[in-house]
């Protein structure tokens, strides 16, 4: 997750901490584009006796900006409701569950979809389906959930409105290594040259074989462009969005005394947010973090000079003394980052034939995960992909959106060493110890689905760690 | 850092530092309560901005700043802006 508990209040509240966000064009599905909105971050698979939910007084939003303004033009709401069949045990299940309308499954989540679009609010619906929608059972192991595949697949829904959608527990999708990173600067495969230098080794995906909760939707291209159309081409003016999720809770808390229940009151305040991987993690210091949760990306020039003169640009020359003589001396504000974060980046930078992230009309401040919706996408291991994304010449990747496979720690860190600063300096040198910057994990622990929700199915319970036997089954006859 | 005690957290409200007490009331009976027992005229809030303080919804008001009589009152998924000094000075003499 590369926003888990990036600030302090949200890293005392799981269920409302947005922790990734990915936008792209569907592979094998190239006239919609699926956004993955991630949530409860650092799941253990074996999470009984209450395993991790959504919380049902929490306002989940995914956002759309078509505009260029900085604010959502369109919103995806996803609201959950908690239902008991049988509130007098313990269990999460009293059975095998077989279904999502398994009576075996005693606690179970449910949700709708309300879409936000100017001053009109429509609840979607399913087509042939329940409505509310539901969210698979988190997975448990053979006994308590012997199907998974069949279980999350049937979570899986088309709306009338032309989207499809899917909540519920998946793999993590993300990968860090982030034991080493947060240990003071260090980056495993070049410890010998920190300043408190250790041995070379490969990164270590610390938050391998972790679930997440994940919200994603699946929408017509031409549903999300201001005029409704379909796209001519990556110059289209219409082509690039900018996308972000929220959490939100009421303004008002009150525990019940002596109930072991709670009353919320008041309009729902945002407490996360969440679109371009990082930000909040390493841009926003940490007296501002708690802040940036609560601000719209409307108002980011607040935070312009965070990301103009980012701390870790000067951390790296520090931790790692003579490797980054250039970056070092570089004291201009880093109008790179402000493109790939802030502004999107302008055609004239990337290329004289199309641009990534650009919008007509203005460069608002706002950040945001912008897509090109035109660009085609490369498909995992083929021709012209990099997980790299931008920096490994492939359009289609981060930060032109984000896709579950691109290492965007990796891309990060060689952006603010300065890998990026020659788009808008020329004068500008990378130094040679850019190319070695990595953070040593190039993909994550779980395999990616080709197809709708992308996410690889949950780690069950029983078997994980991965030392324990996927199976306990007596095969005696 | 002392102790702050309840007495002069109101004292200190009360001559002008901002204040932030919570009363949670069950039910949108207190307004109308307070009405009858301050006699003086409130902000009257204009119809649309009523709070849809149906039967049994908790109402909480939050005294933002005592001298000025701002408080803002929460029901439901909405809030309201509202300001009366009497009645901020009734909630926080409520709260001692």
């Amino acid at each position: 997750m590369s926003s888990h508990r990036e600030a302090p209040a949200i890293s005392k509240d799981p269920v409302a901490d947005s922790t990734d966000v990915y936008a792209f064009v569907s592979p094998d599905a190239q006239s919609t584009v699926t956004i993955i909105a991630n949530y409860v971050p650092l799941q253990e698979p074996a999470g009984g006796p209450n395993f991790f939910e959504f919380g049902d007084d929490v306002l989940y939003e995914i956002h759309i900006d078509n505009t260029g303004s900085g604010t959502p033009a369109i919103t995806y709401q996803f609201r959950f409701t908690t239902t008991i069949t049988d509130p007098g045990t313990f269990l999460y299940a009293t059975g095998p569950i077989t279904s999502l309308t398994d009576p075996n499954w005693n606690r179970r989540q449910t949700y709708t979809v309300t879409k936000v679009q100017g001053e009109v609010s429509t609840l979607l619906t399913p087509m042939g389906g329940p409505n509310p929608l539901s969210c698979p059972p988190c997975n448990i192991g053979p006994r308590s959930t012997p199907n998974y595949a069949s279980l999350s697949g049937d979570a899986i829904y088309r709306l009338s409105s032309g989207e499809m959608v899917f909540a519920g527990q998946r793999a993590e999708g993300f990968f860090v290594d982030l034991g080493s990173i947060f240990d003071l600067g260090d980056l495993r495969p070049l410890s010998p040259d920190q300043v408190i230098p250790g041995l070379a080794a490969a990164g270590i995906d610390t938050i391998a074989d972790k679930n997440v909760h994940s919200i994603t939707i699946q929408v017509p291209i031409s549903s999300l462009t201001s005029n409704q159309q379909t796209l001519t081409g990556p110059n289209d003016p219409h082509a690039v969005i900018g996308v972000y999720t929220t959490a939100s809770r009421q303004t008002v808390t009150a525990i019940n005394p002596g109930t072991g229940t709670h009353t919320n009151s008041g309009p729902f305040t945002q407490v996360s947010r969440l679109g371009s991987p990082l930000v909040n993690e390493v841009v926003v210091p940490m007296n501002l973090k708690d802040f940036w949760n609560s601000q719209p990306p409307v108002n980011d020039s607040q935070f312009a000079a965070a990301v103009q003169h980012p701390e870790l640009q000067n951390l790296l020359p520090a931790l790692y003394p003579g490797a980054f003589p250039n970056l070092h001396a570089y004291t201009k504000p880093r109008a790179d980052l402000v493109a790939i974060f802030a502004t999107g980046i302008p055609g004239s930078v990337i290329g004289p034939s199309f641009g990534v992230g650009t919008f007509q009309g203005g460069n608002v401040i706002a950040e945001m995960l912008r897509l090109n919706m035109a660009i085609t996408p490369t498909g995992p291991g083929g021709a012209g992909t990099s997980t790299l994304g931008l920096l490994g010449n492939d359009l289609a990747g981060f930060p032109n959106g984000r896709r579950v496979t691109d290492d965007v720690v990796t891309i990060e860190l060689k952006a603010v060493a300065g890998a990026t600063i020659p788009l808008v300096d020329h004068t500008f040198t990378p130094d040679a110890a850019v190319a070695a910057v990595s953070q040593g994990v190039t993909s994550n622990s779980a395999a990616y689905q080709s197809s709708f929700p992308y996410l690889a199915d949950p780690y069950p319970g029983f078997s994980n760690p991965a030392t324990t036997p996927s199976s306990n089954h007596n095969t005696s006859p | 850092m002392p102790e702050v005690t309840r007495r002069q957290f109101i004292r200190n409200a009360s001559i002008g530092a901002a204040a932030a007490g919570v009363l949670a009331v069950g039910g949108p009976g207190i307004l109308s309560a307070v009405e009858a027992t301050v006699g003086g005229s409130p902000t009257a809030l204009p119809a649309s901005q009523e709070p849809d303080a149906q039967e049994g919804s908790d109402v909480f008001a939050r005294v933002i700043d005592a001298k000025a009589g701002h408080i803002k009152i929460f029901v439901g998924e909405r809030s309201v802006d509202y300001t009366d000094q009497a009645l901020a000075q009734t909630l926080l003499q409520a709260a001692r």
